[in-house]
């Protein structure tokens, strides 16, 4: 890591909350072993009140500190598979429009302007009703609708490189348009990427939650957005049944925007005024 | 400039190709999906495998995909998007029943985010990196982070459930007989809730790309020569650098319509509003898979035409992009 980004305490605080995120994840098992879904105790203990059950338990006795350890698990490899879907896609896509000539272009651009007309989360919507639910198909709703935007901007850079020097210098030493288009443009429009990574993770984060919130994630799996719908029928009574894991998905996409940030001002130091 | 027949003329032609391109991968994917129409009807109201080949024989079911295809293509011209099997009635007259109420919580969150949102922004810009301007970045940083219908739920138990100043959820008071002013107060007090938990989601993002937007023009030269004519700074802040970072703004604001109108699924659902978005939801939850190709289908057209309409809006409020069009053409 950078040493200037170790300066910006945006960064150093996001960085610091996905670390914890992080060791949940890996170490669910290990600290609250067994299945996450089982009952286990008393239903709608308050949080704070039992040493056993931390967080308290939810309205089947389900215990909720093993529903935030093993959601840390679903939450974080579907946004990582997302994002490295998306970004694969979306980079392979705009490289393809910006480099392999106008008709090429002409297409692939119809195709991101269609996946963008219609509005996000419905072409996840209907992605899920027909693929059934499953992190898989969350993945592939995610992608699909994320993948466009990405392209749009991998091409622009793309546009605008291939008009530089060195790439009539490759062509000139007989270089392949293929291997011109991902082995020399593309490497220099990867910036332009990374600066919208984060964005991508943290709306995979937020899809996924909307979609087990609405009962269409992978049924098999706890899930923060899981937890939060399911405390809603006893929300006048245990609001903290949906609130605590409402805390944790705010705080994961909190912590992937200030590490974002963090990372473009170290790429980008800012100008004092 | 470009006259505005003539980019109306090119957008409809550019958006054609787009229509068609989801109009045929929304009737493949459809097609990929198990079961068809007769199968949610039946388990709607059941029946035996004869009775189910006979419906199938009625609605063309048993024909082969291409022909059905051809025929869905024929009946579209006609705006027939075929019959719902929910509602038991064409999907263009439940769709296009649900469509302004969602139109009306879209526009009222927009307005409610885009406002406040540029106004934070511009405070937070005309600073850059003092304290105020750290405070309010952080904010919107917060906000954006705040799953839409986690904020729906907490605004409720806030306003609903301890103040109890607020209903939980619906369009407006069934059955009330209001009228005229009455019931659109009735209304407004209904959409009050979900209208912020949309709205307050995207000020974060309005107020950071304000706020960004503004660092970017403060570096231009223009401002070193209003500095050097001795305006002053907040002159400077609101005249020249807000003005300039507003237009990228508006192109945003385009864009994330789409994103806005696919929100309301989740809000709408969260606070039980009969309008599109939610009409997605029951369309999926019960498979009622003609219905989610019209949804899919309006809901892109709608995208579409709100995009066309804000592009005429940005060329008349940035003349500029008109008479660069002239000079490429």
């Amino acid at each position: 890591m950078n040493f200037r980004f170790c300066r910006s305490w945006e960064g150093m605080l996001g960085a610091g909350i996905l670390i914890v995120v992080v060791l949940m994840a890996i170490f669910a098992s290990t600290v609250r072993p067994g299945d996450p879904q089982a009952i286990v105790a008393a239903p709608l203990l308050p949080p704070f009140t039992n040493i056993s059950w931390p967080l308290g338990t939810d309205r089947l006795g389900r215990d909720i500190l093993s529903g935030i350890l093993y959601g840390a698990r679903v939450t974080l490899i579907i946004a990582t598979v997302a994002t490295m879907v998306t970004v694969s896609l979306g980079t392979i896509m705009g490289t393809v429009a910006g480099f392999m000539g106008k008709r090429i272009d002409e297409i692939v651009m119809r195709f991101a302007e269609a996946f963008q007309a219609v509005p996000g989360f419905i072409l996840v919507l209907a992605l899920v009703a027909v693929l059934g639910s499953s992190i898989l198909s969350t993945i592939i709703g995610i992608a699909a609708s994320s993948w466009a935007g990405l392209a749009r901007v991998v091409r622009a850079e793309i546009l605008s490189l291939r008009e530089r020097e060195f790439v009539a210098a490759d062509r000139a030493i007989g270089m392949r348009p293929f291997d011109i288009a991902f082995r020399e443009v593309l490497p220099n429009a990867l910036p332009a990427v990374f600066s919208m990574t984060s964005v991508i993770i943290a709306s995979a984060i937020l899809i996924e939650a909307a979609l087990s919130f609405l009962g269409l994630g992978d049924p098999n799996y706890i899930s923060w957005g899981k937890m939060v719908a399911e405390g809603r029928t006893v929300l006048r009574s245990a609001p903290y049944l949906s609130i605590i894991p409402g805390i944790a998905i705010v705080l994961v996409v909190l912590a992937v925007n200030l590490v974002g940030e963090g990372v473009i001002e170290t790429i980008s130091p800012r100008k004092k005024f | 400039m470009e006259r505005l027949p003539d980019l109306l003329l090119r957008r409809f032609l550019t958006a054609i190709p787009v229509v068609l391109i989801v109009i045929v991968a929304s009737y493949v994917l459809i097609e990929l999906a198990p079961g068809d129409a007769v199968d949610t009807y039946l388990a709607i109201s059941g029946g035996d495998s004869e009775f189910a080949a006979n419906f199938r024989r009625l609605w063309g079911l048993d024909q082969g995909a291409a022909t059905r295809f051809i025929a869905y293509l024929g009946r579209l011209v006609t705006l027939d998007l075929g019959q719902s099997v929910i509602f038991s009635r064409p999907v263009f007259d439940v769709i296009l029943e649900r469509l302004p109420t969602t139109l009306l919580l879209m526009g009222t969150s927009i307005f409610v985010a885009f406002g406040l949102g540029t106004t934070l922004g511009l405070l937070a810009g005309s600073k850059p990196y003092s304290p105020r301007d750290r405070i309010l970045s952080f904010l919107g940083l917060v906000l954006y982070a705040v799953p839409s219908f986690w904020l729906g739920l907490i605004l409720i138990i806030i306003f609903a459930v301890w103040l109890n100043v607020a209903p939980v959820g619906g369009f407006e008071t069934i059955a009330s007989d209001k009228e005229g002013l009455e019931r659109v107060l009735d209304i407004a007090w209904h959409l009050a809730l979900p209208v912020f938990s949309l709205g307050l989601i995207y000020l974060g993002l309005y107020l950071r790309l304000m706020r960004s937007g503004m660092i970017e023009v403060w570096r231009l030269d223009f401002i070193r020569t209003a500095q050097a004519k001795g305006l002053s700074q907040n002159r400077i802040a609101l005249d020249h650098v807000a003005r300039n970072a507003l237009l990228p703004v508006i192109t945003v604001l385009g864009l994330q319509l789409g994103s806005m109108l696919g929100g309301s699924v989740v809000i709408e659902s969260v606070f039980a509003i009969p309008g599109f978005g939610r009409l997605a939801y029951e369309a999926v939850i019960q498979r009622d898979f003609a219905l989610l190709i019209g949804v899919v289908l309006i809901g892109a057209i709608t995208v579409i035409i709100i995009n066309i309409v804000i592009d005429i809006a940005y060329g008349w409020l940035d003349p500029r992009i008109g008479t660069q069009r002239k000079v490429k053409s």
